[in-house]
C-alpha cells in the first residue's frame, strides 16, 4: 500500500539530527542544513519505511498515526 | 516462567527491557545495575555536561515511572559477581543467587587505564561521577593535556578550549581517530580544533606523569595542570570468569547475540558480535549499535524468531558546534573519496568495488542517505557519482 496517507508528526525541538529517519525514509524526512533539525518533505510515503523511521529515532521525535 | 535477568543498567540493558515489552513479552524482567543512579545516557558526559552552565545530572534514559509502568524490576547498586548455568543464574554482591530462563549480559566497558599515568590531576571519563569531577576541575584554568585523539579525547579537548583552557592533545598514532577512521580521514574531523588553536601532536609516546605534567618516552616534558586520558575502553567481563561463557576481547557472540551458552546473551559495549553486513567480528562501542543489538536479542527471546545483525555501525560526535557522523567500517587500505562544499564535508570509504563507510561533518542528511546505501550494499562507483552530485 505505497503512498498511503498517515498522520506523521515531528518534534524539531527533540530532534538531535542523528538522521536515522533519513536513512529509513529519505523521501519523507530531511534535515535542515542550517538548524540541523528534522523537516517533513511530504506527509505520505511507504508506510513500512515511515514506521521504521519513527522506531529508529533515538529520541522519539517522530510519531505516526494510521 | 522465571523470566529474563539483564545485568548492566545502561543504554543496552534498558533497551533490552523496553524491546521485550514492545514484543509482548509478559514474563518477569529484572534489571540489575552497579551504579546507584537511575540509568542515564553516556554521550552527553563528554559534550553538554562539561559546559560551565550544564545541569548537574545527565537526563535519565527513562523516568522512574517508566520502569513501574512497564513492570521492569530495576535494582540499582548491585554488582553481579558471578554467573552460573543450568539453571541460569547470577550471583549478586558475592552473596545472593537469582535465577532466570534467559540472562542478558550488558555490563558495558570501562576506561582503559594507562600505566604510569596517575595522580590527583589525572581524569578518566566513563561515568557520571567522572564527568562531575572533570567539570569541576575545568572550572579553573590553565594547561590541559589530553592523552589520546579518539572521539572522547577530542570532545573533552573542545569543551576545555571553550572554557578557556590551553589544550594539547598527545596521540601515539600518526593521526587522529585512527582506530575508527583509518589513517587518512581523521584529519577531516579535527579541522575545528586547528581553527581554535588546539595543539595536536601525533606520534607522541607518553611515558608517565611527572610533577610538571607528562613525560614522553623521548624524555621531553609537556607541562600540564590537568590531564584527561581518552585511551579507549575495556569490556567488563571479569565477573564471567569460570562461568563457561566464552570471553575473548568481550563476550563472544554470533550475529544474533547468542553466547557460547544457550539462553545466555550479550549486548552493547561488552559484547563482540558478528555483523552480517560488514563481515566483522569485533566490539563496537557505539550507542546505536547497543540499541540495535538489544532490539534483536529482545525479539529473539520474546518471539523465538531471531534475526542477524546486518545494519551498519553508526556513531556521531560533537566538536565545538560541528557534528561529525560516521557509519560503516573503514579499513586501513580502504579507498577514500572526499569533498567539501561550504561547511559541509563528505567522505566515502570503499574497497573491492563496494561502499564500506560514510563520514560527514555538518551534513546529517548526506549521512542518512549514505547510510541507506550502505545498508543496501551499494557499489562504489554509484556512491561516488551520487556524492559528486550531492556536493556539487
Ligand atoms: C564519555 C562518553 C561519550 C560517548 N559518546 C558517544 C557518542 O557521541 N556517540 C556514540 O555512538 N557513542 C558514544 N559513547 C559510547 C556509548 O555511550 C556506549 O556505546 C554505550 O554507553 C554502551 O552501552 P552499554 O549499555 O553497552 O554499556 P555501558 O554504558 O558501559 O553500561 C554498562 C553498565 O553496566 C554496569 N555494570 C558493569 N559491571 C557490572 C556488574 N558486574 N554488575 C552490575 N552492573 C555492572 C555499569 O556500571 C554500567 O552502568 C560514549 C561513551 C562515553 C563514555
Ligand atoms: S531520527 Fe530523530 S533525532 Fe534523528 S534526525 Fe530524525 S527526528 Fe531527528
Amino acid at each position: 500500500m505505497k503512498g498511503m496517507t498517515m498522520k506523521i508528526t515531528v518534534d524539531p525541538a527533540r530532534c538531535q539530527g542523528y538522521a536515522n529517519c533519513v536513512a529509513a525514509a529519505p523521501d519523507v524526512f530531511d534535515i535542515d542544513d542550517v538548524t540541523g533539525k528534522v523537516v517533513l518533505l511530504r506527509t505520505e510515503g511507504d508506510p513500512g519505511e515511515i514506521r521504521e523511521a519513527a522506531r529508529a529515532c533515538p529520541v522519539a521525535a517522530i510519531s505516526v498515526e494510521d | 516462567m522465571r523470566g529474563v535477568i539483564i545485568v548492566g543498567a545502561s543504554v543496552a540493558g534498558v533497551s533490552v527491557a523496553e524491546s521485550l515489552r514492545e514484543h509482548g513479552y509478559s514474563g518477569p524482567i529484572r534489571l540489575f545495575g552497579a551504579e546507584g543512579r537511575l540509568p542515564y545516557d553516556r554521550p552527553p558526559l563528554s559534550k553538554a555536561l562539561l559546559r560551565a552552565d550544564a545541569p548537574d545530572d545527565p537526563p535519565p534514559l527513562r523516568p522512574r515511572s517508566w520502569y513501574e509502568a512497564n513492570d521492569v524490576g530495576l535494582s540499582l547498586g548491585h554488582r553481579a559477581t558471578g554467573l552460573v548455568t543450568d539453571p541460569h543464574g547470577v550471583v549478586l554482591d558475592e552473596n545472593d543467587l537469582v535465577t532466570a530462563d534467559h540472562l542478558v549480559v550488558a555490563t558495558g566497558a570501562r576506561a582503559r587505564r594507562l600505566p604510569g599515568v596517575d595522580g590527583p590531576g589525572v581524569h578518566y571519563l566513563r561515568d557520571h561521577d567522572d564527568a562531575r569531577r572533570l567539570r569541576a576541575a575545568l572550572g579553573g584554568s590553565g594547561r590541559l593535556v589530553v592523552l589520546g585523539a579518539g572521539f572522547i579525547g577530542l570532545e573533552v579537548a573542545a569543551a576545555a578550549v571553550d572554557r578557556g583552557w590551553q589544550v594539547t592533545v598527545l596521540e601515539r598514532e600518526p593521526g587522529p581517530l585512527a582506530r575508527v577512521l583509518g589513517p587518512r580521514a581523521g584529519a577531516l574531523c579535527v579541522r575545528p580544533h586547528l581553527v581554535r588553536g588546539t595543539d595536536l601532536r601525533f606520534g607522541a609516546a607518553v611515558a608517565e606523569t611527572c610533577p610538571e605534567g607528562i613525560r614522553l618516552e623521548d624524555g621531553s616534558v609537556v607541562p600540564a595542570d590537568l590531564v584527561v586520558v581518552g585511551a579507549g575502553a575495556v569490556p567488563n567481563t571479569g565477573w564471567l570468569s569460570g562461568s563457561g561463557v566464552e570471553v575473548s576481547d568481550g563476550v563472544v557472540c554470533d550475529a544474533h547475540g547468542r553466547t557460547s551458552v544457550p539462553g545466555i546473551w550479550a549486548v552493547g559495549d561488552v559484547a563482540r558480535w558478528r555483523n552480517e553486513l560488514t563481515g566483522r567480528h569485533q566490539r563496537v562501542e557505539q550507542w546505536t549499535s547497543a540499541r540495535d543489538q538489544a532490539a534483536l536479542v529482545a525479539r529473539a527471546i520474546a518471539t523465538g524468531d531471531s534475526q542477524g545483525w546486518a545494519t551498519p555501525p553508526y556513531f556521531w560526535s560533537d566538536l565545538f558546534e560541528h557534528k561529525v557522523q560516521f557509519c560503516g567500517h573503514a579499513s586501513p587500505d580502504s579507498t577514500v573519496w572526499t569533498a567539501q562544499n561550504g561547511n559541509r564535508t563528505l567522505a566515502l570509504f570503499g574497497r573491492a568495488e563496494r561502499l564500506e563507510a560514510v563520514l560527514t561533518v555538518d551534513a546529517p542528511r548526506l549521512l542518512g542517505l549514505g547510510r541507506r546505501r550502505l545498508a543496501e550494499r551499494g557499489g562504489w562507483d554509484e556512491a561516488v557519482a551520487w556524492a559528486k552530485e550531492a556536493m556539487a
